[in-house]
């Protein structure tokens, strides 16, 4: 947090390396951010960067603030919310409130973040392999059959990968565990009673 | 307890289980706050695997040149008889691509209004199939080159690309050219979004960036990867994995795991080609876990309005309204 503080007022005196270590600093994470918002990789993408061009370009003029992290997350937050208004998803009447109907706290998105980023990690340690069969599953939707065919392996050989994949992910992440349970409200499937053309 | 880690995986991932393993499920879930430990685990991860989407190393780059200082470079202007060397070869390159693109008896136009969502294939000259999603145009000549097959490309298709060793086949498409020799893939490339897809189902593909500012840029495609070339700069990304609903309007198959309203509805947008309305109160940031096979898109709606406790209003045949209960 200090760190950040350092960064900050060493932006406002030009200072690009201190500016390039916010930037990696923060990058992902806001991007994950702003997607919840846009649903678009290329619009998050797009809206995180023009954040951090608009703290270079006004550097010699911003009051470094209280909390860096509020700051980012806010002014993501903010530009993610007007580039809904302009792609007109949002209805134009009523846009104006729309700030006042987000569920997370503040508090809540950075214990998240925070998570998000030591299941990576730790995703990160699985053997290369594994880590793909994971990620094959996880991130791009494909059935067993289909990650084997890709990979040329048995479906066997994925349901255990994937059984080992999950195992190493609970044993190393028990500290967690709370946390983990904390934030089940977020993945809300089938919230109310209705769950069918869910997946479980 | 001794946890059944592979059952456990594959009926969190959605696959089909046997009897016995069923069975297993019931006895795992038993113990509430250690299933409810593992389910969250695994939804999560899959939130947390959407991190590394996003290439800080390559977005560096990109806000390093626009925030100056350090490497900057001044274009100098041309001077002397580089000027009119210039000119004249603008001249020639303009005239070829008119004569080119022009000439009307030498090429046939496929063509798909916005509206239309019938998604017609068609076979070219060298066996190629195209699929045209809406809003496309495709120009193709009557009879290929001898050296090389290029058609000129907008909007969104699925190329099956017949094999011919001698002859590239080269999709021009916004500021990208696409380069193969046989094989399938995805382009999308709309000029209201001026980047340019590419998604490779088999074989290898060359895409090049026209417009990159400080070098031509090019990338080597196999499959399952791919590439994006930017509208605004013409920047150049390669993934390493395609999602699968982003061929969705093709294959008909979406599958969500926890992904955002905001996600889902984008990816709603795209493979149905339809409006979709927010209410302001709706809360895009919800998370949403389903899988829909050549559904069509009221049925879709139905079940996210269901599960997120929504109301849906069709309005238009392709127009819908979303808002709270």
């Amino acid at each position: 947090m200090e760190k950040d503080k350092q960064y900050f007022s060493a932006i406002k005196n030009g200072d690009k390396k201190s500016f390039e270590h916010l930037f990696n600093a923060y990058y992902n994470s806001l991007c994950f951010y702003a997607l919840k918002f846009l649903g678009d990789y290329n619009d998050a993408e797009e809206v995180v960067q023009d954040v951090f061009i608009n703290i270079w370009e006004k550097r010699s003029t911003t009051v470094p603030p209280l909390s860096v992290r509020n700051y980012l997350f806010g002014s993501v937050r903010n530009r993610s919310l007007n580039v809904l208004k302009h792609k007109k998803i949002v209805d134009r009447h009523k846009s104006d409130n729309l700030k006042a109907h987000l569920e997370q706290s503040d508090d809540e998105l950075y214990r998240e973040i925070d998570l998000m980023n030591k299941i990576n990690a730790q995703i990160d340690a699985l053997p290369p392999r594994r880590r793909e069969i994971f990620i094959l599953s996880r991130d791009y939707g494909l059935k067993y059959r289909e990650i084997a065919e890709k990979l040329n392996l048995s479906v066997k050989t994925v349901e255990a990968q994937m059984g080992e994949a999950l195992k190493s992910l609970r044993e190393n992440l028990k500290e967690y565990k709370k946390l983990i349970i904390g934030l089940v409200f977020f993945f809300r499937c089938g919230k109310g009673k209705t769950t069918f053309g869910c997946r479980k | 307890m001794q946890e059944n880690y592979d059952i456990i995986a594959k009926y969190l991932a959605g696959e089909e289980l046997s009897e016995a393993e069923n069975a297993m499920i019931k006895k795992a879930k038993a113990d509430p706050a250690s299933w409810a430990e593992m389910k969250t685990l695994f939804r999560n991860s899959g939130q947390a695997l959407k991190f590394r989407h996003f290439n800080a190393a390559k977005a560096w780059e990109r806000v390093d040149s626009k925030t100056g200082t350090q490497s900057y470079r001044t274009r100098r202007p041309l001077t002397g008889w580089l000027k009119y060397a210039a000119t004249i070869a603008l001249l020639v390159a303009t005239t070829l691509i008119v004569w080119q693109v022009a000439i009307p008896d030498k090429f046939i136009t496929y063509h798909t209004d916005n509206s239309d969502l019938s998604r017609p294939g068609y076979i070219l000259s060298d066996g190629t199939k195209v699929t045209l999603n809406h809003g496309s145009t495709l120009k193709a000549p009557r009879k290929f080159s001898k050296d090389n097959r290029t058609v000129y490309f907008e909007g969104e298709a699925f190329f099956e690309v017949s094999a011919d060793t001698v002859r590239p086949f080269i999709v021009k498409a916004g500021n990208a050219d696409v380069k193969v020799l046989g094989t399938s893939f995805n382009v999308r490339s709309y000029p209201e979004n001026p980047s340019v897809e590419v998604a490779v189902e088999s074989g290898r593909v060359e895409v090049a960036s026209l417009a990159a500012k400080n070098n031509k840029q090019k990338v080597v495609l196999t499959k399952n990867q791919k590439g994006i070339v930017s509208g605004k700069d013409g920047n150049l990304v390669k993934h390493d994995y395609y999602h699968k609903n982003d061929l969705a309007w093709f294959t008909r198959h979406l599958e969500f795991d926890t992904a955002s309203l905001a996600e889902v509805l984008n990816a709603l947008n795209r493979t149905y080609h339809c409006k979709i309305a927010l209410e302001t109160d709706v809360d895009t940031t919800q998370m949403i876990t389903a899988s829909f096979d050549r559904q069509n898109i009221s049925y879709v709606l139905d079940v996210i309005a269901m599960t997120l406790n929504l109301n849906v209003k069709q309005q238009e045949e392709n127009s819908f309204y979303i808002e709270n209960k």
